[in-house]
């Protein structure tokens, strides 16, 4: 048996998967079932100052960070007339130019406190505290009615919830032979957990033809991966990639200029492995918490306060640098030390979502994301199919 | 039942013979194996590691001058050959219940291997510091972890620097990681009480503390550079600490050893660790309460853990880890001397990779962080994988391993299987050997 008939006789749960783009060339899809939203968390905490920095504060950040300032002062690539992108953000440089990339500075999740983990958690549940353990973009899932991919091993906290979430990630192991995924499958039949696992792991790898991924983890090939899995299963609306090694506390000019390089490919490989459907798609770009605004004694920054989002996609109406500036001097920082928080960025992740896939307050509510909506239009005007 | 339980649940799964050792007395099983875990002295030592890595340096340095070949780098054999003892030692040993509470400290006081030089150095602390106090007091394994070179480095506390001491100057000082970790990760834990200011008192106090690449002693590596110390008292968590040189920070990391806090956060990860992802709060009480008792004698909570009749509901279950389930897989199918590829490869895939934990908070320790479907299939592939050596039938390991915990299901199926191989990775794959 091969693994795609394994798929066909394990029955009705995965229809969705293992039809890829049939239903949805025939049926007639409601404008916003088109509509993908790919969320990206940077963990360990990225300093914004560093990625969107003030150019127009340049005596303040000379001040405060001599060695960082000066590491990319002369070649940051100019957004509007206050900031600039760190010079190795070509890819969103572009977008910002094409209107299709709108940096948010000075915002943070609610989160107070200055622990990378409680503040990933925080941020991934939707900008609260709550105990129970699932994420605000479970229950945009839900909400939608779609399906969702993250691209890791294990469901991270923002697509836990009780739907179906699918993980799916490159392995570098030789494969196994298809009459042992048939015989699992039955070992299986009274282990709900390792059923469902099981069928969508066969599913996935079956999909991506993408399995021998060469480098394997590199955020560039899993962010086409990504975007490929989107592209051919119209179900899928809602993905997850994520990135670490932000957590710069020494070295920082070298460790940004390389993390951020990545981070940059790999936009641009989600964008092609979106193809056409790059236009209906909103990417959100988000880190838990920022650094101080001074370097400190390792040519690095501790933890901090505000950082900055990022959103991108066809679909946005960008072009602008949004979000009030609080200022650099040292009156205006958090605490004396933090760049300070002026928004909350649920405040504009909310608005994005709402927008783009057209949700009623009664469907935004279940988000659980709390903050009021903006009344800045982010989303192109949606056309309506 | 209950001598599955003690050997899956407690160790590392069971070897040959072993089932039938614990089915008298279980817990006195689990109890007899806690003996110290001691690894070879062949490899080299904390101190001579750092003296390896000092003259390593040394050696680049002078072929630079002298523009001659540079010295080949050894960190990353060395790395794998300390990975290969210590699996071997894993899956062949008798005390697999203290493997697993080494285990369990390494990732509490996780570093990670990223540099050559920490490739070098994360391995001996588990292997001189974490193995010698694990079943001794709290407060001389955390001095000793936080006195450590790997710990020093990994967490930036070596280049941390007093910024009104005698070696200040610019560009260079305070660096707060390591004093903040302390807190959140290693002992009162983030909820634990304490504030920005108390974060950045204990980084002062640390200033200082660091390595002796010079002349490093048997004990270790550590040492206190006055010049470099921050000086002045500190006022932290409510309390004055006189500048009294290196006992100041000893007497704050004393003082966070002793709070009430720490005994709540750790015994609530250890019951978590051994029990369930949702640690049952009468275990967890008895744990801490034992903790206050003995002012956090670790052996003693942990048998205060293994006598709570909770701890042996058959109600409650893990998931293994990857790395539990690779070490555990290869003592029940008798690969006693796996290649070290089998095993590297194998945990990197399943996302396990000894040392190359993302974040100082280690790995994480509940079902969701290990269950994915991705996961899932490279615990299939890496079982096909290694299963080809096997030559037996799976049934024979099957009762060797589970015991009657095995279902018929499962021994149906590796019964029907077309090869020993796929009836191998089929028990591997079996719910019954997933769970613990």
């Amino acid at each position: 048996m091969k693994r795609r008939d394994v798929l066909k006789w394990m029955g009705a749960s995965f229809v969705a998967l293992q039809a890829p783009s049939t239903f949805a060339s025939t049926l007639p899809m409601k404008a916003t079932a088109k509509k993908k939203l790919v969320w990206i968390v940077l963990r360990g905490a990225l300093d914004s100052l560093h990625w969107i920095p003030p150019m127009h504060e340049k005596r303040q950040m000379q001040k405060l960070r001599p060695n960082l300032f000066a590491a990319i002062s002369d070649k940051v690539l100019p957004l509007d007339q206050n900031f600039a992108l760190h010079p190795a953000l070509p890819t969103v440089h572009q977008w910002y130019r094409e209107k299709q990339a709108t940096p948010i500075v000075a915002t943070y999740s609610g989160y107070g406190k200055r622990s990378h983990f409680e503040a990933q958690d925080y941020l991934e549940r939707g900008g609260h505290q709550e105990t129970n353990d699932d994420g605000w973009l479970a229950r945009l899932v839900k909400v939608i009615n779609s399906d969702s991919l993250a691209v890791a091993r294990s469901t991270p906290i923002s697509l836990r919830g009780d739907h179906d979430n699918l993980n799916w990630y490159p392995s570098n192991l030789p494969e196994s032979d298809d009459g042992l995924f048939e015989r699992l499958m039955h070992l299986y039949e009274e282990s709900p957990i390792l059923s469902e696992r099981l069928a969508q792991g066969i599913a996935l790898d079956e999909m991506t033809g993408l399995k021998r991924v060469k480098k394997v983890g590199r955020f560039p090939q899993l962010a086409l991966s990504c975007g490929k899995l989107m592209n051919e299963n119209p179900s899928v609306q809602v993905s997850m990639l994520e990135l670490g090694g932000w957590d710069t506390h020494n070295q920082q000019a070298i460790r940004l200029s390389r993390r951020l390089q990545e981070l940059d490919n790999g936009l641009k490989q989600l964008r092609i492995g979106l193809g056409n459907q790059w236009d209906d798609t909103l990417v959100v770009v988000a880190t838990e918490f920022g650094r101080t605004a001074a370097e400190n004694g390792t040519m690095g920054t501790d933890h901090g306060t505000a950082s900055a989002i990022l959103l991108a996609g066809g679909a946005v109406k960008g072009g602008n640098v949004l979000g009030d500036w609080p200022g650099l001097a040292p009156s205006n920082l958090y605490a004396g030390r933090d760049l300070k928080p002026t928004s909350n960025m649920y405040q504009w992740i909310n608005t994005a979502v709402a927008q783009h896939f057209q949700l009623s307050d009664t469907q935004m509510k279940y988000l659980k994301t709390q903050q009021p909506l903006t009344d800045v239009s982010l989303i192109r005007t949606a056309v309506i199919a | 039942m209950s001598s599955v339980m003690a050997t899956n649940r407690f160790g590392l799964g069971a070897k040959r013979g072993e089932l039938r050792a614990a089915a008298e007395d279980p817990k006195a099983w689990v109890k007899a194996q806690l003996v110290p875990i001691v690894f070879s002295r062949e490899l080299p030592s904390t101190a001579e590691a750092v003296k390896l890595l000092a003259d390593f340096k040394k050696q680049k340095r002078m072929a630079k001058r002298k523009k001659s070949t540079l010295p080949e780098d050894f960190q990353k054999d060395l790395f794998k050959r300390y990975l290969t003892d210590y699996f071997q030692l894993a899956i062949a040993s008798d005390n697999s219940v203290s493997m697993r509470l080494l285990r369990f400290w390494t990732n509490h006081f996780s570093v990670a291997a990223r540099t050559p030089n920490m490739q070098v150095l994360a391995p001996t602390l588990q292997r001189d510091v974490i193995s010698r106090h694990c079943l001794g007091k709290f407060e001389d394994l955390l001095l000793a972890v936080t006195q450590h070179p790997a710990m020093l480095t990994y967490l930036d506390n070596v280049y941390s620097i007093g910024p009104n001491s005698a070696a200040a100057k610019k560009n260079r000082g305070l660096n707060e990681n390591l004093a903040r970790e302390v807190m959140e990760l290693h002992t009162i834990g983030v909820n634990g009480g304490y504030q920005q200011t108390d974060v950045t008192e204990l980084a002062k106090a640390l200033t200082g503390w660091s390595i002796n690449t010079q002349s490093p002693t048997v004990d270790g590596a550590f040492q206190y550079k006055g010049w470099a110390h921050e000086p002045g008292t500190r006022r932290f968590r409510g309390k004055k600490y006189a500048d009294t040189g290196v006992k100041q920070a000893t007497d704050m990391l004393k003082s966070l050893a002793r709070d009430p806090a720490t005994a709540r956060f750790i015994c609530g990860k250890l019951v978590r660790h051994f029990v369930n992802d949702d640690p049952p709060p009468a275990i967890v009480n008895a744990c801490v309460k034992r903790w206050q008792q003995t002012d956090g004698d670790l052996r003693a909570v942990f048998i205060t853990l293994v006598e709570h009749p909770g701890a042996w509901d058959p109600k409650h279950k893990k998931f293994k880890t990857p790395e539990e389930f690779v070490i555990s897989s290869f003592r029940g199918l008798r690969l006693l001397k796996p290649k070290e590829r089998l095993v590297a490869r194998g945990l990197a895939t399943m996302g396990h990779a000894p040392y190359k934990a993302e974040s100082p908070e280690g790995y994480g320790d509940i079902q969701q962080d290990w269950d994915g479907s991705a996961a899932l299939m490279s615990r299939i592939e890496w079982s096909h994988e290694i299963t080809r050596y096997v030559r037996k039938s799976a049934v024979k390991f099957a009762q060797n391993m589970l015991g009657n915990s095995v279902s018929q299901r499962t021994l149906t199926a590796i019964e029907r299987a077309e090869s020993s191989q796929q009836g191998a990775t089929l028990l591997l794959m079996s719910p019954e050997f997933q769970w613990r």
